[in-house]
């Protein structure tokens, strides 16, 4: 096992993938991000047996060919897949769309914030949070991310 | 008024059957009366009859001694015809007196002893007769000695003849007293009946008169609600009938000709003569709620189409129960109402509710659309702006610091409006879900919002104790949120905020702003603050979705906070108010329903 954090990003969005990146850069953490431009191309890595497993993946919800909650849906149902830690990573923050994820199984639910500073301090936290730990004692109070 | 009814016939049928009785005792009464004066009769005639035998032997017997004596003077045989004839004589009439006394064992021992004197008188005599063959006989003492004993012999006849006279005398007496008690006794007896009859007639003519005035009474407010009622159903468009289930009988009100567009009493009236006028394609329902009739006891409500005469089609309404009549026939009483105009209108209304509801779903759907996509873009401007560095900014020139300063502010306002809009979307369309929850805890969770702008303020905000109530808990909230961030916002800048939360139960009917109550009794929730306030005039205004009172450029408020504040409390059922003084503070009144 290397020191290296795997990081997958599933968003649509150009300038999304780009704050996420650069972010990560700025945080100075040793992590490895893998940028997918939608749901679909995520699936098709994923699925290949031989594929390396990400420590954490972030899914954007609205994404052309498969949004974020097939690919939720999706992941759960493989064995192999299913005990990655997933963060919802998603502009809206309606109260449908937390509760569905939530009890889809998603680990934390990220509402993209405004402010460059902010993004890198949220993404910081899931990086360094122990999600073995926090899986446990996963509830809806502490499922959506404040800051 | 039913049962009045069956109690005088019963009464009546009593008094019958008494009058009845009493006037067959008197028919007994007097017949018996009858036959006793008839039996008297009877009685005093066979008396005579005897007495009168008695007489005519006594007489016999005299006619014989007559002629013995006679013959003995003389010696004339001649004389002696009617002594032979009245032997035979008195027997012939002692045979019939034997006939007449076989009632009366005193008479019969009487009359043993009658017979033996009459033999003893005729022995004596043929005695005499025989010895006078001798012509000294006459001269002898014994001619007188015979004599003598004939004549007494003689008395005693006389003697029993008068005997037996009295017991038939003293017979008569009994009978006549018996006679006359009865004749006095029982026409007494008989009159008093008559009269008790005649009373009870009396009595029943009176109840019966009386009675059949009540009956005409009644048949005039029958003729009168008949009436009325066939008024009331012109006036309400609808019909009555009765259908006799058991004799197949139906009756149609003259308006239920008038709902099948015809002459009332046309046709007669039945249930195929009416089928007729039912569309063909609800035919089917009728006749399986005919069907069901006698299984469920009554007729229950139907809708269905008919085809008046004219052609026009229009729509019905049908009831009906069941009810026993006096022969305990099973009659369906049914109403017939023509809901065509209902029936029109609601189903425009119904129309123009799915219209409303379409396009007040897409304005929901709108709403949440654009202010949801309109973040993106936006938190990306607002992105890439934080991305420029505190060197990037030294570097611009003053003008362009001033540029970049108003494009932040710019962005925060656009931020709030959206925030704001897509809030109030979910205010109107979220899920309420309705829960027993502690007001109290609301206002502390509220204030915990709020608690940076309250610390910056030196705000003072205080709260009676708050009822619990059925709310939805995340709304109540926010409602909390938005009515004190509101005071908050407009507070007098010279004064130190104040906010007061109290609670009062009151009567809907004292409050007429409450339009159309949903409940007796509400809880009034105020919102007291000592900030700028307003001109009451514009109490109403304030509640419209983005209309400020005050600048933009003092007061940062979007103009979407009291319109949601609304709307959470038409949410709850309930509504909200403002009172204002200028300068002085508002208040902020809400309605809950208990």
């Amino acid at each position: 096992m290397s020191d290296l954090i795997h990081i997958i990003l599933a968003d649509d969005d150009q300038d999304d993938r780009d704050f996420f990146s650069d972010a990560f850069e700025e945080l100075k953490i040793k992590t490895k991000v893998s940028l997918f431009n939608d749901g679909q191309q995520l699936m098709n890595f994923l699925l290949q047996p031989d594929c390396f497993l990400p420590n954490i993946l972030f899914l954007d919800l609205n994404m052309p060919f498969k949004s974020g909650i097939e690919c939720l849906h999706e992941i759960k149902t493989i064995d192999r897949l299913k005990d990655i830690v997933i963060a919802i990573y998603s502009t809206s923050a309606s109260d449908e769309d937390i509760e569905e994820t939530f009890i889809s199984g998603a680990n934390i639910y990220i509402k993209k914030p405004s402010e460059f500073d902010t993004l890198k301090k949220i993404l910081g936290n899931v990086i360094t949070t122990n999600w073995q730990y926090q899986t446990s004692g996963l509830n809806k109070d502490n499922f959506f991310m404040k800051l | 008024m039913k049962n009045k009814g069956h109690n005088n016939s019963l009464y009546f049928k009593i008094l019958f059957v008494v009058s009845l009785a009493v006037l067959l005792l008197i028919a007994a009464l007097t017949f018996k009366h009858f036959e006793t004066i008839n039996k008297s009769t009877e009685e005093v005639m066979h008396t005579h009859l005897v007495n009168l035998k008695l007489e005519q032997l006594a007489s016999t017997i005299k006619d014989g001694e007559t002629g013995v004596r006679g013959y003995l003077l003389t010696d004339d045989k001649k004389f002696l015809e009617p002594f032979y004839g009245s032997k035979i004589k008195a027997i012939l009439i002692y045979k019939e007196l034997e006939k007449l006394t076989t009632d009366s064992n005193i008479q019969q021992e009487n009359l043993k002893e009658y017979l033996r004197l009459l033999n003893l008188r005729f022995e004596v005599w043929d005695n005499i007769l025989i010895q006078n063959t001798d012509i000294n006989y006459k001269k002898s003492g014994k001619f007188i000695a015979d004599l003598n004993r004939g004549r007494n012999i003689m008395d005693s006849i006389r003697a029993e003849t008068s005997e037996m006279l009295y017991v038939e005398k003293e017979k008569l007496k009994i009978r006549s007293n018996d006679y006359k008690y009865q004749t006095k006794i029982t026409p007494v007896f008989t009159i008093g009946m008559v009269f008790f009859v005649l009373f009870l007639l009396i009595f029943s003519f009176s109840k019966i008169n009386n009675d059949v005035r009540k009956l005409q009474l009644f048949n005039d407010e029958l003729m009168f609600s008949k009436t009325s009622s066939e008024q009331a159903e012109i006036l309400g468009n609808y019909s009555s009938w009765i259908w006799n289930i058991d004799t197949d009988n139906m009756a149609f009100s003259n308006n239920h000709y008038r709902l099948l567009g015809c002459e009332p009493q046309s046709f007669e009236a039945s249930n195929e003569s009416f089928l007729e006028f039912v569309h063909p394609e609800d035919k089917k329902i009728l006749e399986k709620v005919f069907r069901l009739v006698l299984k469920e006891q009554k007729l229950k409500t139907i809708y269905y189409r008919i085809i008046r005469k004219d052609g026009e089609i229009r729509y019905l309404k049908s009831s009906g129960i069941l009810l026993l009549d006096s022969y305990k026939n099973r009659n369906i009483i049914g109403n017939t109402s023509d809901i065509t105009v209902e029936r029109i209108t609601n189903l425009a209304i119904e129309a123009r509710n799915l219209e409303l509801e379409q396009s007040n779903n897409e304005l929901a759907s709108f709403n949440h659309v654009a202010s949801h996509d309109l973040q993106e873009p936006l938190r990306k401007i607002q992105t890439f702006i934080s991305r420029f560095s505190q060197d990037d900014k030294d570097n611009l020139s003053e003008t362009g610091k001033t540029y970049f300063l108003k494009i932040e502010d710019a962005l925060a306002r656009m931020r709030s409006l959206i925030d704001d809009l897509l809030m109030f979307s979910r205010a109107n369309k979220s899920e309420k879900v309705f829960e027993k929850f502690d007001l109290n805890d609301t206002f502390e969770n509220a204030t915990q919002e709020l608690s940076q702008v309250i610390s910056e303020k030196k705000a003072v905000i205080e709260s009676a104790v708050l009822p619990k109530l059925n709310i939805i808990p995340f709304q109540m909230q926010q409602l909390f949120v938005n009515l004190i961030g509101n005071s908050l916002k407009y507070s007098d800048p010279d004064r130190i905020p104040k906010i007061y939360v109290q609670s009062e139960k009151i009567l809907a009917i004292d409050y007429p702003i409450l339009i159309k109550p949903v409940s007796k009794q509400y809880y009034k929730i105020s919102f007291t603050d000592n900030g700028l306030g307003f001109e009451q005039e514009y109490a109403e205004r304030i509640f419209l979705l983005f209309n400020r009172l005050h600048n933009s450029k003092a007061y940062k408020g979007t103009g979407i906070g009291l319109t949601i504040c609304k709307k959470i409390a038409e949410n709850h059922h309930g509504y909200i108010s403002a009172e204002g003084r200028l300068n002085e503070g508002a208040t902020f009144n809400l309605f809950l329903p208990i």
